[in-house]
């Protein structure tokens, strides 16, 4: 070791020597330097005093010896007193696939938000094709165990069991899920259909009874029904709940054996039931009928043929005359659901309620007293027998005699009774007609509106209110009016007697020209709550009749005219002169004039029959005419030829060429010869609609023109532009659908030629050569660069958000992380 | 470390309240230590010591090699102390306390000589910068050698010999009077 280094370093060795972190080999180095440099050894001396001093210091402030003892218990007091469930929750997240499952939940959000945000719509399974196969299932479950609500509670709306045809349905999961048992519960059954539907349901129902009695022989509830909304309520056991669950396999069965079905009905005490079950069974059907007594006769037959009588029948006839009533029919309960299902044919079923009453317990205890106290009696008449005792002993005997026979009376009534009613089942059929709420009668009221045009009109109001008077009418309102420019309507207002009503507008109608009839019915129901029947008996009142008269001034024929003339305004007073000469009425009558110096005119005149041709003629003569229509309307009135005629002129200083001519020439001198032809024009009369002179950069001249000329001087001017130079198109387009009546060969009918005339530069095409190809290859290219950056765009579009949301909880988290080390 | 030691400090991490109760002895020494290297008062240094094995006990889940619990445990525990003194510092109510305190301490003449030093070693120890300070405390207070402080407060090898060379170095020029005192 460098005895330099030592000195330079000096700080750091003496603070090594007083701590004692010097090797050997060190010490000794330093030892030699120390005895060398006066300096060092004297810095030495005042290191070790201070390092004693410290020494010192620090040994006065150590911790006292109790001082781990202290913290641990502290420690341990704390721990159990905070057990930290967020510190746990926390050590969750030291678990990687925890982490990978948080952030995948974060994702899901952001999807599912997304989704939400956006208003897109995540299909969720529709529930329908789910329930059919967790009845399946629940089926099968249920089947090899009672316990059916493990299966079916996981469904949370209703039930439904397909059986067949129809359905039933297990309404509403806490009534299974809540039996858990069912030997307590109730299962209801509901059929969405009716009639047809009833009697399987009641079928079924039948079934399940059958069902439950092979399967336990626990005891049958009480089954209702009724129609509309059919439902039958069944209080079954467990074992019949795995049987309705298994009936879907059994319908077929079920169908087959209807006809064995009575078979079977007929024998359950013996069969099915144990043979001391004591039901006593009962029902309620209530029937909309159309006539009671043929109703009750067929119950009645019915009941015979069940072997079944009628107990009571009684009827009552309402206010409205219909019958009402009811009828108690007693019937041997192995026929009651026979019986049921044939009354069915009677009517309408409106409700229908099945009830069955266990009485198997009550009557067999009765059953069981009644021999004691038989026993009993037998011994008292044994001891009474026997007695050879005192008066009083004899008496006292007699008298238990007598309240034993009491209770045997009574109880053999009671057993009587009961034996009644389980021999006979109850059936109280209520029946009432239909349309009981009818009313009585609808008041008819009808109100019909006529609008007539007449010629004459007062004539006509006269002649309809004498109408009205023939007919007794009550006239309500009369009126004829006469306005400003002399136009007279009129209008009247009857009531008409029912009985004539008919007649009398059918004879006002054929006054005038009907424009407009409406009839309006409105019911007014009578003597009764307004429950609408067609059936109600319907009384007609008085028929208001509202007649409008007005003045019929349309014109039987109209005839439109297109002319061209020049000019305009000229023509229009020529004709409307000639017009009223003729004793027509001027209707209307313009003239405008377009910024072009192109006229238009409209004359529109009302001419006598007897005119009409007349005026046509000078209508005609005015120039050329393009078109001519004629219309008849004979709505107005058939062959009535005599009325005015609605002459429509109009005119025009403008017409459409029939016939169109392109032309291009190529030819030297373009201005030059333009200008020539032009003249050329003008000397036979030929307009010039347009010009124009162009010199291209290429050196190429363009002349167009446009001109409009005669079919006649059409062919001459041709030949002479032809002569211009080459032709190099020529196309010619006639229209000859515009028909003008001067038939095809009209000679002054209007042509135009579009002319181009145009000179042949010597420049090659924009399209080819090395420079458009540049320009066209990097004009291609840019365009499929910026392509490119805007599909760049969108995707970044696409994923910036996720990259934003994603940073976001990264910087969150490492945020919190670093929150949270520096709390530490 | 003593591989004994790293078996416990992994049943530690695992949340075993007891094996963590057995590291306690380990290290509250040296916890002391580091909290009174940084606040100079017993009392509060214990304060942290017994909230530092707390604080350790909860967020033990952070911690994943038992080799670095010295660390760790010393980390929170000057962190802590650290919060601390700033909040004592912050208080401007200690200073005039300090002042009355002083009026009614003893007089120097009735000071013993050893009292006196001990003060004077304090406030030339305070005027060190805290990692000085905590190399000194350690070393000092604890009798540590030096792996063991180069381990607790996260330096690399053979640093602290430099560190300790500065630290006494200025304490020495601070303490000049007293040593010159002392001599005479």
């Amino acid at each position: 070791m460098n005895m330099a280094q030592i000195h330079d370093e000096i700080e750091e060795w003496l603070a090594a020597s007083v701590t004692g972190a010097l090797s050997p080999a060190e010490r000794e180095n330093f030892e030699r330097h120390l005895a060398e440099c006066e300096r060092c050894r004297a810095l030495h001396e005042q290191e070790k005093t201070m390092s004693a001093m410290i020494g010192k210091t620090f040994s006065e402030l150590k911790p006292d010896p109790d001082f781990e003892a202290r913290i641990a218990r502290q420690f341990r007091r704390s721990v159990a007193s905070r057990r930290n469930y967020l510190s746990s929750l926390a050590r969750l997240f030291q678990a990687r696939s925890v982490r990978w499952a948080a952030a995948a939940l974060v994702l899901i959000a952001l999807v599912k938000g997304g989704m939400i945000l956006t208003g897109e719509s995540f299909r969720t399974p529709t529930l329908g094709s789910e329930r059919l196969a967790i009845n399946k299932e629940a089926r099968q479950e249920a089947l090899p165990e009672a316990p059916v609500q493990s299966s079916i509670s996981g469904d949370a709306g209703d039930t439904v069991v397909s059986l067949g045809s129809s359905t039933l349905a297990l309404s509403g999961a806490n009534t299974i899920t809540g039996a858990t048992t069912f030997s307590g519960g109730t299962l209801k059954l509901e059929a969405k259909k009716t009639s047809t539907d009833f009697s399987k349901l009641e079928k079924q129902t039948r079934a399940l009874r059958d069902e439950e009695r092979s399967t336990d022989g626990s005891p049958v509830g009480s089954v209702s029904m009724s129609s509309g909304e059919t439902s039958a309520s069944v209080p079954i056991s467990s074992a019949a709940i795995d049987a309705l669950l298994s009936l879907q396999d059994r319908k077929a069965k079920v169908d087959q054996d209807a006809a064995a079905q009575p078979a079977a009905q007929a024998t359950p005490p013996s069969a099915a039931a144990p043979p001391e079950q004591k039901l006593i069974r009962n029902a309620n059907v209530e029937f909309e009928v159309a006539n009671f007594e043929t109703a009750a006769d067929a119950i009645t037959g019915i009941a015979t043929e069940e072997q079944g009588y009628v107990a009571t029948r009684n009827s009552a006839r309402g206010a409205n005359g219909k019958l009402s009533g009811t009828i108690v029919v007693k019937m041997p309960p192995r026929n009651l659901d026979g019986f049921l299902l044939k009354i069915h044919a009677v009517g309408e079923l409106k409700s229908q309620t099945l009830g069955a009453e266990d009485v198997t317990k009550a009557y067999f205890d009765t059953d069981a007293r009644l021999r004691n106290a038989k026993r009993m009696e037998e011994r008292l008449l044994d001891l009474l027998a026997r007695t050879t005792g005192k008066v009083s002993d004899l008496l006292q005997v007699e008298k238990e005699l007598g309240r034993v026979r009491g209770q045997i009376e009574e109880m053999q009534g009671q057993l009587k009774y009961w034996d009644a009613l389980v021999a006979y089942a109850t059936v109280t059929v209520s029946l009432y007609e239909k349309e009981m709420n009818q009313p009585a009668a609808f008041l008819l009221k009808e109100h019909a509106n006529l609008s007539l045009l007449s010629r004459d009109v007062e004539k006509t109001y006269a002649e309809a209110k004498r109408e009205a008077e023939a007919a007794n009418a009550q006239i309500l309102q009369s009126r004829l009016e006469r306005d400003g420019n002399g136009r007279v309507s009129a209008t009247l207002s009857v009531l008409l007697a029912p009985e004539t009503a008919d007649q009398t507008i059918a004879r006002v109608k054929t006054l005038g020209r009907i424009q407009d009839f409406t009839t309006q019915d409105e019911r007014v129901a009578q003597n009764g709550s307004g429950n609408s029947s067609d059936a109600a008996k319907v009384v007609r009142d008085k028929v208001e009749l509202n007649l409008v008269i007005e003045p019929d001034d349309e014109s039987r024929r109209q005839t439109g005219l297109t002319v061209v003339a020049r000019p305009v305004e000229e023509a229009l007073d020529k004709a409307k002169t000639a017009a009223v000469e003729q004793g027509a009425e001027v209707l209307d009558s313009n003239v405008t004039r377009d910024p072009q110096g192109r006229g238009a005119g409209q004359l529109q005149v009302r001419v006598p029959a007897k005119s009409y041709n007349t005026v046509l003629d000078v209508f005609k003569k005015l120039g050329r005419v393009t078109s001519l229509t004629v219309q008849r309307n004979d709505r107005a009135g058939a062959g009535d030829d005599n009325g005015p005629v609605l002459i429509s002129l109009a005119l025009g200083s403008e017409e459409d060429p029939v016939q169109h001519t392109d032309l291009g020439i190529v030819t030297g001198k373009v201005e030059e010869k333009s200008g020539a032809i032009k003249q050329a024009a003008a000397e036979a009369g030929i307009e010039v609609k347009k010009s124009t002179f162009e010199r291209q950069p290429g050196g190429i001249e363009v002349a167009n023109l446009v001109f409009q000329m005669p079919m006649k001087s059409y062919a001459p001017f041709v030949e002479q532009i032809r002569g211009l130079g080459k032709v190099k198109n020529f196309t010619v387009n006639r229209d000859d659908t515009g028909v003008s009546p001067g038939a095809p060969g009209d000679e002054s009918a209007p042509a135009r030629i579009t002319l181009q005339l145009y000179s042949e530069g010597n420049i090659v095409p924009d399209e080819n050569g090395i420079f458009p190809t540049i320009r066209r290859t990097v004009s291609q290219g840019a365009a499929a660069l910026m392509w490119s950056a805007r599909m760049i765009g969108v995707a970044v579009a696409f994923v910036a958000p996720w990259g934003v949301a994603l940073a976001l909880i990264v910087w969150l988290v490492s945020r919190a992380r670093s929150a949270r080390a520096k709390k530490l | 470390m003593e591989p004994s030691d790293r078996e416990l400090i992994k049943a530690a991490i695992k949340g075993d309240s007891e094996s963590f109760e057995m590291l306690i002895p380990l290290f509250s020494r040296r916890l002391f230590a580091v909290a009174f290297a940084i606040l100079q008062d017993r009392e509060e240094a214990e304060d942290v010591v017994q909230e530092t094995f707390l604080r350790a006990f909860e967020s033990r889940w952070r911690l994943r090699d038992p080799e670095k619990f010295p660390a760790f445990v010393t980390t929170i525990a000057r962190n802590r102390a650290r919060d601390l003194y700033r909040k004592k510092r912050s208080v401007p109510l200690r200073d005039d306390a300090a002042e009355i305190v002083d009026e009614f301490a003893p007089k120097p003449d009735e000071q013993t000589f050893g009292a006196e030093v001990s003060q004077c070693v304090l406030s030339a120890l305070s005027t060190l910068p805290e990692q000085y300070r905590l190399a000194v405390t350690l070393r000092y207070l604890e009798d540590m050698d030096y792996e063991s402080i180069e381990r607790t407060m996260s330096l690399s090898n053979g640093a602290l010999r430099g560190i300790l060379g500065r630290a006494l170095e200025k304490m020495r020029r601070v303490l000049r009077p007293a040593l010159a005192a002392m001599k005479g």
